[in-house]
């Protein structure tokens, strides 16, 4: 078999992945917090058929070697961390970070998760919980018969509880952050998990030091492009047509080849 | 016999080349990828003047810019001009195009996953997590903070190789000087260096090429045989 053939199937699988993460992308066109995937390629190994900077003579150096790539691999599919546009529901309990950082989540498990969706609800018991009735950690409880619900743009959340004429505080949202967000494992339900790339979890306060501080009535758009991953979906085809042609070639020749013996 | 081994040679030099351009096409979504450029050289046969094989010569790298896509991630760099990002390569110094960034959980700062240099020869440490802006001239700022430069050098002329993994370095392993001409750009990728079109059409070319020497080798096959043919009548 000749080496073009398998130099032109690694094209052909990289392009694969790139349709699979950019599908993935506009799958997710409407989710709060949702942050793209990029596909990340590298070139594969060369191999050196002639050494460059080899004695050619007595006097004389090999200018250039002679190195015929192998192809390409995907070297990463990471998320790129860049904000989305923020979006007014009107509904007090959706949040949104603006800028850096994440919310923490409490798992049935007991392990935590960090997600941008702040499309929190109350539980039966006053909780803050996500959509999916994961307690916001540090937790926080609302009273019953609270209302006014506030949240600052340090996380502090207030409520007026009965007749009282002043807030009262209930609780604070905490802001967390990473040196490497892109190394968070995502787990699906738009949360993410601490990986050993992404770095130590960091908290802070909302407004302070680079973290971002909390949007309350809003929800982060997912940070993509329709257009952006519609261009990429078109040029990964015909770069996925292109490397199919070439596998063709190779096998015409090869039968070029064979052809030469008659009967 | 002489004129099918140098057919044969032809033929042989274009299925090296056509490798090269297999490995162009699927290296077309790399970003900072550097096309090779196929060559060929003529070997002396035997010391008459007619006859020369062709063999595959040296590939050698297209270094010409390739095209700017916007990601509008700020861990992207793209650099226009000659100049390569320098990094901590796995075998000492090495140079890339490909400004795809991250940040290693003890905060050094990489490019295609390399500890990117500065130009004093260290790396770049990010310890507080925050916006981090690349200037033009490769300066790293964290949250308004400057903590380093980014190293571009320049082959000006020095041949390059391959090393995989979006790494070059030069032929003989020289250190390259630092790059006065290039620009740093936040949020954009460098694409390939060629095209579908290009190489396809240079593919095609091959085949025929190919083809040609096929049919030099069995034109040659068939006159043998007619010698053959015609020696065994007479005889």
């Amino acid at each position: 078999m000749l080496q073009a053939m398998s130099t032109a199937a690694t094209g052909m699988q990289a392009q694969e992945t790139q349709i699979q993460v950019i599908s993935n992308n506009l799958a997710n066109a409407s989710t709060p917090g949702f942050k793209v995937s990029r596909a990340a390629f590298q070139d594969l190994l060369y191999v050196n058929e002639r050494q460059a900077g080899t004695q050619s003579s007595q006097t004389s150096f090999v200018p250039t070697g002679s190195s015929i790539g192998l192809g390409s691999k995907t070297a990463s599919v990471d998320q790129v961390f860049t904000e989305g546009q923020l979006d007014n529901t009107g509904n007090p309990l959706d949040v949104a970070i603006q800028g850096n950082g994440f919310f923490q989540v409490n798992m049935p498990d007991g392990s935590i998760s960090y997600t941008r969706d702040g499309s929190f609800r109350l539980d039966q018991n006053g909780r803050l919980v996500t959509l999916d009735g994961y307690t916001i950690m540090p937790g926080i409880n609302v009273p019953q018969g609270a209302q006014n619900l506030t949240i600052g743009p340090d996380g502090t959340v207030s409520v007026q509880v009965g007749n009282q004429t002043l807030p009262t505080q209930v609780g604070q949202l905490q802001i967390i952050n990473f040196l490497n967000p892109s190394g968070l494992q995502p787990t699906g339900q738009n949360l993410y998990k601490v990986t050993q790339a992404s770095g130590p979890p960091q908290t802070g306060i909302g407004g302070q030091n680079g973290f971002g501080s909390v949007a309350q009535g809003f929800l982060e758009m997912p940070n993509e492009s329709t257009v952006q991953e519609l261009v990429g979906l078109i040029s990964a085809q015909r770069a996925y047509e292109a490397s199919s042609k070439a596998v063709q070639v190779a096998d015409q020749m090869q039968s070029v080849a064979n052809g030469l013996i008659q009967g | 016999m002489n004129g099918l081994y140098l057919a044969a040679s032809g033929a042989a030099a274009t299925l090296g080349a056509l490798s090269t351009v297999a490995d162009n096409i699927a290296n077309l979504s790399t970003p900072g990828f550097k096309r090779l450029l196929n060559s060929a050289e003529a070997v002396s046969g035997n010391n008459t003047p007619y006859q020369f094989a062709l063999a595959a010569a040296s590939p050698t790298i297209d270094t010409s810019q390739g095209p700017l896509r916007s990601t509008n991630n700020p861990m992207d760099v793209a650099v226009t001009g000659g100049g390569f990002i320098t990094v901590q390569g796995p075998n000492g110094t090495a140079y890339t195009r490909n400004g795809t960034l991250a940040v290693q959980p003890d905060g050094t700062l990489t490019a295609a996953g390399y500890p990117i240099l500065t130009p004093q020869g260290g790396t770049i440490s990010i310890k507080t997590p925050g916006n981090i802006v690349i200037g033009g001239d490769g300066s790293v700022m964290v949250n308004a903070q400057p903590v380093g430069q980014i190293a571009m050098a320049d082959p000006a002329g020095t041949k390059m190789v391959s090393l995989g993994a979006s790494l070059y370095r030069g032929a003989n392993g020289e250190e390259l000087p630092p790059s006065s001409n290039s620009q740093m750009h936040q949020g954009f990728l460098e694409g390939a260096t060629g095209s579908e079109m290009g190489e396809i059409t240079s593919m095609l070319s091959m085949m025929r090429n190919y083809e040609s020497s096929m049919k030099a080798v069995q034109s040659i096959d068939t006159s043998q045989n007619q010698t053959i043919q015609a020696f065994t009548l007479q005889a």
